[in-house]
């Protein structure tokens, strides 16, 4: 990390935006003197507004009323809830035979009987809207950082190529 | 139109399932866009919310209103986050077999991206920066990314954050630091001037 140590605080502030107008000046001041913290909070910034940039998801339509279903249903018994909390219904049957022989049977039986909760589909899309915050200013932000990637790509491929060619030139030689 | 939601919970408290309809109708997409950033997946995120809300009906005895409704609602999800990234890298790790490094699984993002859209190639370029801004949250442990996601991308203060996460604000404000950096240096291309 290139802050200046005494000034963490207050360069972490000025990313935040969360200074008072007396810690924003000096913040400021130090700024104007320091490349490096004025490089790394330029670009902490940039980061920040590109996840304050992201589009903000919304559950399927059927959230509400899916709900709704779940909270008329009964309680799920108490071997259901002991499994769910530990993601193992393995571990919940052990938790029982602490206790009686006969809990670990009804435990074991009931067990059987209970629903496999669904596993997560990884591959399902997580990003349904575009990169599109609806504050223009913030979305041509995004461009900006997009047209700087594709920038700083074709340098590093343009090093890569001199790099290349003085190989090649050394070898003829 | 000014939603009174200390009277919502306060009517959802005595049992009445229209005014818990109504917070949940309120609140959902709040606490289901932090547990997606949270663990990169729709469905699973959508699972965690409606158990979100499942237990917050469950335990609305137990709200003393002290807190906002908000701020108690991210505290469960909260937990229900943490508790399935664990539950995550635990499978990973059992599974000997796939040989998946744990960060990977988690910053796995879906191959299958939103059709094609009048202007093709710039809403690819957005696609891609989406995704890879995913994956640099997802790159991050647990504790870090909920600070960051907590603040930059829903927006809550450090006081919030530290009485969601019950950590001190200046353990909070390290954390987004920190957290900041790792991005910074995952999205370099993106930002370096």
């Amino acid at each position: 990390m290139s802050i200046c140590p005494e000034y963490q605080d207050l360069m972490a502030g000025v990313v935040d935006e969360t200074l008072s107008p007396e810690e924003q000046a000096r913040a400021e001041q130090h700024l104007s003197m320091c490349v490096r913290c004025a490089s790394e909070v330029r670009e902490l910034r940039a980061t920040r507004r590109l996840l304050a940039a992201l589009p903000q998801e919304e559950t399927s339509p059927l959230f509400v009323p899916r709900l709704r279903e779940r909270l008329a249903a009964p309680p799920p018994s108490v071997w259901g809830r002991l499994a769910a909390w530990t993601g193992e219904p393995r571990l919940a049957l052990q938790l029982a035979a602490a206790g009686a022989a006969v809990l670990l049977v009804v435990g074991a039986v009931t067990w059987r009987h209970m629903p496999v909760p669904p596993q997560p589909n990884r591959n399902q899309s997580y990003a349904t809207q575009p990169y599109s915050s609806g504050d223009p200013e913030l979305d041509a932000f995004v461009q900006e950082c997009i047209s700087r990637h594709e920038s700083n790509q074709a340098n590093r491929m343009l090093w890569h190529d001199a790099d290349h060619v003085m190989a090649v030139a050394s070898q003829a030689r | 139109m000014a939603e009174n939601v200390p009277g919502l919970v306060e009517r959802a408290r005595t049992g009445d399932r229209r005014a818990f309809d109504d917070l949940a109708r309120l609140h959902k997409d709040r606490i289901f866009n932090y547990l997606l950033r949270m663990v990169g997946d729709r469905s699973e995120a959508e699972d965690l919310a409606q158990e979100a809300f499942l237990r917050a009906f469950r335990a609305l005895h137990r709200f003393r209103g002290g807190a906002a409704f908000p701020t108690w609602l991210y505290r469960i999800a909260s937990n229900l986050a943490v508790d399935a990234l664990r539950r995550r890298r635990r499978e990973a790790a059992r599974s000997v077999s796939l040989e998946e490094p744990i960060g990977t699984d988690e910053g796995d993002v879906s191959r299958e991206l939103p059709d094609p859209l009048p202007d093709p190639p710039q809403r690819a370029e957005q696609a891609e920066l989406q995704a890879e801004v995913q994956r640099a949250i997802a790159a991050l442990s647990p504790k870090l990314r909920e600070a960051v996601v907590m603040f930059d991308i829903q927006g809550l203060t450090y006081e919030e954050i530290a009485e969601v996460t019950g950590v001190p604000l200046g353990t909070v404000k390290s954390r987004l630091f920190n957290a900041r950096s790792q991005l910074r240096d995952r999205l370099r291309t993106y930002v370096q001037a």
